[in-house]
């Protein structure tokens, strides 16, 4: 069954379905959080809210819009609304990116203990990237959501998200660039 | 639906890399909260005893919550050791154990004031029963000075809220980490708990508990007029009074209930524990936080060393306890998930529509 479906099914009283839902959905959702906000405690918050304002708006739910789309579109809204207490919205949500010639430097084909290191090396990077870039990337990579899709998600245009993803990759590579 | 421009924006070698990145995923207890709000938005959850489902409560409830508009949960002691042998505070020590109000947005948390409250360190001891334990409320009270006719209303009221209790509410609830648990155990022996509910035949009040093969969890409300005859006498206003009598207060148990065969420490911190009230969540303050409180020396320490310690190590067949205040407004309900570990294992229980009797 479809996240659409399983949504209307608990809007239906199915329980059940809901878990289900949550399940697929809780993991992506909270390394997102967990990733933009840079803080355990507070990715946690985020998180609650964010399903339990899912859960409150079940009444009103409709199928217009894809499930995924209007999760992460709540949680970039309530991650938008923690920045703003904490008094520090990102000023890269501002700004376009900066545009840059395509670096085409490959990572290499490495040994698995290699490998982890990358990829220890990749999340830190991560963390490295402006919030709007980091959020496009994890977007990208824990939702599955189309690049259309995560325009509606974090309320810009397509064309903006294709440019913060594109300098997102790049910074990635370019500071992994140091293991190959 | 990705297009092929989209495709553009795709790195393989990326993703793959960053699939080999740790898979962080939320604590189980945050699971079995959210997923009891789902269940609690999708069911009527009823209490046995008529009165509460009333549906003139729900709107009174709103109306007192949005008077008091501020919810924090803390803790202080269970048992109050007789004003007689308790200094009362000065004016102005009263006034520093009484914080400013702050209020976030996430829980709009008012801060009690702190009991200057004072008990005996509770000494490691044998599993005691309920018996003893209500045994010690009724010594408590004919000491009190507030010996009150409302106590005596209240009760009244309870008891015949008791009478329409004609039976206790058992559900089933599922151990979030059985598997393991039921490796361990017995295999004839179910993974499930009991949740229980009911009226506490010597408090008349309503209590809510939990119990599978390794732990028992209680908790029963603590009557606001015993909690105003215990702080009254203490140095602090009758504002400040009235406000703590005013909460919603439980004496929690946890009993260690493993056997020597199967014996296996309970471990709990209540850092993990989770409270939600009105969708909410609110959090549990430690007795570290409440300890840091200006409060006057014997009455501090007292007050810190009665409360429910914020991590503890129960060994089998020992328990700990102690009083957890939730600044709540009367009719209030809440749900309460523990987590603690057992059997080398997390495990997490919610107690769904706790509620705070009047």
């Amino acid at each position: 069954m479809n996240d659409e479906n399983l949504m209307l099914a608990y809007c239906s009283g199915d329980n059940a379905a809901f878990e289900n839902l949550y399940n697929r959905h809780k993991g992506g959702v909270y390394r997102y959080l967990m990733r933009q906000s840079g803080n355990e405690a507070t990715a946690e918050e985020l998180f609650q809210d964010v399903w339990i304002k899912i859960i409150n708006a079940r009444e009103g739910y409709k199928t217009s819009a894809k499930f995924t789309t209007w999760l992460y579109h709540i949680a970039h809204n309530r991650l938008i609304d923690h920045y703003r207490k904490t008094n520090r919205i990102p000023s890269s949500y501002d700004e376009e990116p900066i545009d840059y010639i395509e670096d085409h430097c490959q990572l290499d084909v490495v040994s698995e203990l290699n490998r982890k290191r990358q990829a220890e090396k990749l999340l830190s990077c991560i963390s490295q990237l402006p919030e709007a870039q980091r959020e496009s990337f994890l977007l990208k990579e824990e939702s599955g959501l189309s690049l259309m899709d995560i325009a509606e998600v974090a309320g810009t245009s397509r064309e903006t998200i294709k440019s913060r993803l594109r300098y997102a990759l790049h910074s990635l590579r370019r500071c992994l660039r140091g293991l190959l | 639906m990705n297009t092929e421009d989209d495709k553009l924006y795709e790195d393989d070698q990326l993703s793959s890399l960053y699939e080999k990145i740790d898979r962080d995923m939320p604590p189980a207890h945050i699971d079995a909260a959210i997923l009891a709000a789902a269940k609690r938005k999708t069911s009527r959850y009823s209490l046995p005893y008529a009165p509460f489902s009333n549906n003139w409560r729900v709107p009174a409830s709103l109306a007192a919550v949005l008077v008091i508009s501020f919810g924090i949960v803390t803790l202080v002691e269970e048992e109050l050791t007789p004003m007689d042998e308790v200094a009362p505070l000065a004016a102005s020590e009263a006034e520093k154990v009484q914080p400013r109000i702050e209020m976030t947005e996430e829980v709009m948390p008012r801060k009690l004031a702190k009991a200057p409250l004072t008990a005996p360190a509770k000494p490691a001891m044998s599993q005691p029963s309920i018996q003893e334990s209500t045994a010690s409320d009724d010594k408590v009270f004919s000491q009190g000075q507030l010996a009150s006719r409302n106590l005596d209303i209240a009760r009244t009221e309870q008891q015949r809220k008791n009478k329409q209790a004609t039976r206790k509410l058992t559900t089933t609830m599922t151990d979030q980490a059985p598997n393991a648990i039921a490796r361990s155990l017995d295999a004839s022996t179910s993974i499930n708990g009991t949740m229980t509910t009911g009226i506490d035949a010597e408090t008349t009040l309503p209590y809510w508990q939990y119990q599978n093969q390794g732990i028992s969890i209680r908790l029963r409300q603590h009557h606001p007029d015993k909690i105003r005859r215990d702080v009254v006498a203490r140095g602090f206003t009758n504002e400040q009074v009235d406000r703590i009598a005013q909460s919603c207060a439980f004496h929690t148990e946890l009993k260690n209930l493993s056997t020597n065969e199967q014996a296996s420490d309970i471990v709990y911190n209540i850092k993990e524990w989770t409270i939600y009230h009105q969708t909410k969540r609110v959090k549990l303050k430690t007795t570290e936080e409440s300890a840091a409180l200006d409060i006057s020396a014997p009455t501090g320490l007292a007050f810190k060393s009665s409360m429910l310690p914020t991590s503890h190590n129960i060994k089998s067949g020992d328990y700990q306890s102690g009083l957890i205040v939730f600044d709540l407004t009367p009719t209030s309900t809440f749900t309460l998930t523990f987590t603690w570990q057992q059997f080398g294992e997390q495990h997490s229980v919610t107690m769904p529509e706790i509620l705070c009797d009047e």
